[in-house]
């Protein structure tokens, strides 16, 4: 398939302090970034953050109340949908329930008033990357889920848009097809060498898909970067928390005298932090089982489960904060029970202000175990 | 990809199961319930159908004709000018049908997908005109058309029937539209639709079913009416169907043969017109179109 990357020197995409009110209601708010040519960047964030009304403003599906929208080189911020030459691939599908698979996909081109012959091998040519050949003469009621979300993306792909939009495609699709899906984005990426933009609530989704990750929360960006940044130096303790699988653990308390106290753990060796009241951030994977009584402190078991390669161990600390760690292979223990836990280095741990949730940045000091 | 085509005969399968559930008595019943409305409801017509070949005599039981049969009461019919009584009825009702639906499905996208001030308010309007009796209106709308030298003209009676049928058609199509989701609008527009390209390509061809069943509506409606026709229409030649129909009621005697007989031709065009399309009515067009 042709690549659809424009040889251009500008971004693929650009926002210029966006906003987007309705009524009073502040649904996005100073949103500034640019996409470089050929980037798979998802968005991600709770329901509820914006994250799809920021995909609608750059279709043109939504007016922004503020700020500018540029395509490379140039700014749409005024633009209609159809004219900023991008496609969408909707979560519902929103495919035309009269017209046939080879109809929906050639849609786009008819209205376009391009050459019967065009279309055709365009129609063709996407069919073939989508292995839709068999279904082109189906009405979209005679497909299953999958085949559907395939002709949605082969709707778009026959465009050869500056830029494709995918409003969190797979969320329709059961697990197995999901992962499968998933791989089948990432191939096809690759192949078309295409911008990409993607709306998830699926933080594992923009993980494994994304170059870059733009995490959303309330309207404003937390964080924009490669998924390694945002998991090991979040910015804040929003991002730290929702990048990751199972959650990061918090623990409350102070730093005094380079040493870590909350009500059930103390961690030294932290000369690298100032003084002060702050919360620990420490993932499941940082943290393990240690021998009695040794370790940072103790939890009581509430629940393990068991995955076969790896237990997940759910427990709580004295003051009932939850704490969540992996653990290789399996492990035998019963509700109750009470483990000493320990962390495998300073380096993964995390401390944010208690007040803002930023991430406090440790001096540059040579980390050192006391 | 793993393709999961629909498999029909489990479909079929599954529904026949279902059937075999209901006991046989229910069934009987059910047939029965639904004999005896057909029976209620469809009776009338045969009647009027049946008694229009039937000697006038007959009909009021002085006769003793039971068994015969007349083309008598159509010739008649036919000789009063009802002809030309169907003509401006369907001249009338048919233009007015295609301005009030088009306005409606028009009007009723506007409401249904855009956002603008007041457009609750503007909705709740139109619904509450519904509830002003017409019959009110009748002396300031004779007044009017008098004043526009437009009493006998079939123009009048057009800008009221498609006036009197649009809050309703508005309403009903909202209530069409609003089930087709707006994603097909956004991603024909994505397509590079302009709105109007949204509508006639995407939304019409979705919408045939509410479009079916408010021109039926609109056409009984306008078909039917009475009361405006025998303000605004004096003159013979121009009268409607209804009024033609009056006609056969003399002040001391009535032709009933020749009632049933214009009854009859009455009921037919809105039959013709109306029982090939609807099946349209409840066709499940949009069904595929978006997830499950």
């Amino acid at each position: 398939m042709e690549s659809a990357i424009l040889t251009s020197k500008y971004p693929a995409l650009e926002l210029k302090n966006v906003e987007k009110r309705f009524d009073s209601f502040v649904a996005l708010q100073g949103l500034s970034f640019s996409v470089p040519q050929g980037a798979f960047v998802a968005i991600v964030g709770p329901s509820g953050c914006g994250k799809s009304t920021l995909l609608r403003l750059i279709a043109g599906l939504e007016a922004t109340t503020d700020g500018e929208i540029w395509l490379d080189s140039e700014d749409v911020t005024e633009a209609s949908a159809g004219e900023r030459g991008l496609a969408m691939v909707f979560q519902s599908y929103a495919l035309y329930p009269h017209k046939t698979v080879r109809e929906n996909m050639a849609f786009s081109l008819k209205i376009a008033k391009r050459p019967k012959a065009e279309i055709e091998s365009r129609v063709a040519e996407a069919a073939r990357a989508l292995q839709l050949e068999a279904l082109l003469d189906r009405l979209p009621k005679q497909l299953s889920g999958g085949q559907r979300q395939r002709v949605a993306i082969g709707r778009a792909i026959v465009r050869k848009p500056k830029v494709f939009l995918f409003d969190e495609p797979l969320s329709n699709l059961d697990a197995a097809l999901r992962a499968e899906t998933r791989v089948e984005l990432a191939e096809l990426h690759q192949r078309l060498a295409a911008t990409m933009i993607y709306v998830t609530h699926d933080q594992v989704e923009a993980m494994t898909l994304a170059d870059q990750i733009i995490i959303l929360n309330a309207g404003e960006i937390q964080q924009m970067g490669t998924p390694k940044e945002l998991y090991s130096e979040p910015k804040n303790a929003f991002v730290a928390g929702f990048i990751g699988s199972p959650k990061m653990n918090f623990v409350s308390g102070a730093i005094r005298d380079a040493t870590f106290e909350s009500a059930d753990l103390s961690i030294s060796g932290l000369g690298q932090f100032a003084s002060g009241a702050s919360t620990l951030g420490v993932r499941p994977e940082s943290l393990m089982l240690a021998e009695k009584d040794k370790g940072i402190g103790q939890i009581e078991v509430s629940i393990v489960e068991y995955l076969g390669d790896e237990s997940v161990i759910h427990g709580r600390l004295g003051d009932g904060t939850p704490i969540i760690l992996r653990e290789k292979g399996s492990v035998e223990f019963n509700t109750g029970d009470r483990v000493s836990i320990d962390i495998e280095s300073i380096d993964a741990l995390h401390f944010f202000s208690p007040e803002s949730g930023e991430r406090i940045v440790p001096s540059p000091k040579s980390p050192s175990r006391g | 990809m793993t393709d999961v085509a629909i498999n029909r005969s489990t479909v079929k399968r599954r529904k026949r199961g279902l059937a075999r559930k209901h006991s046989p008595v229910k069934t009987a019943a059910a047939l029965v319930l639904a004999a005896l409305l057909v029976f209620f409801f469809a009776s009338p017509v045969v009647w009027i159908y049946w008694a229009s070949f039937k000697p006038s005599a007959s009909l009021i039981g002085t006769g003793t004709q039971g068994l015969v049969f007349t083309f008598e009461n159509y010739k008649n019919v036919w000789k009063n000018d009802f002809g030309r009584f169907m003509f401006n009825s369907l001249f009338i009702c048919g233009i007015s049908v295609i301005i009030s639906t088009s306005v409606a499905v028009c009007a009723s996208y506007v409401l249904s997908r855009y956002r603008f001030a007041y457009k609750k308010w503007l909705f709740g309007f139109l619904v509450l005109t519904q509830t002003f009796p017409w019959i009110v209106m009748m002396t300031p709308l004779f007044i009017m058309f008098a004043n526009l030298d437009l009493i006998n003209n079939h123009f009048a009676l057009m800008f009221c029937y498609v006036t009197i049928t649009l809050p309703f058609s508005i309403y009903l199509m909202v209530g069409y539209l609003e089930a087709l989701p707006r994603d097909l609008d956004e991603a024909a527009l994505m397509d590079g639709c302009s709105r109007f390209q949204t509508l006639r390509h995407i939304i019409l061809p979705l919408l045939a079913p509410g479009i079916v069943a408010t021109a039926t509506y609109s056409f009984l409606l306008m078909w039917t009416e009475f009361l405006l026709a025998i303000a605004l229409l004096t003159k013979t030649s121009l009268k409607t169907l209804p009024l033609g129909l009056a006609l056969f009621f003399g002040e001391e005697t009535v032709d009933w043969g020749a009632v049933m007989a214009a009854s009859a031709l009455t009921t037919l065009p809105a039959l013709l017109l109306f029982l090939p399309v609807q099946s349209r009515l409840v066709a499940g067009l949009s069904a595929g179109s978006v997830k499950g």
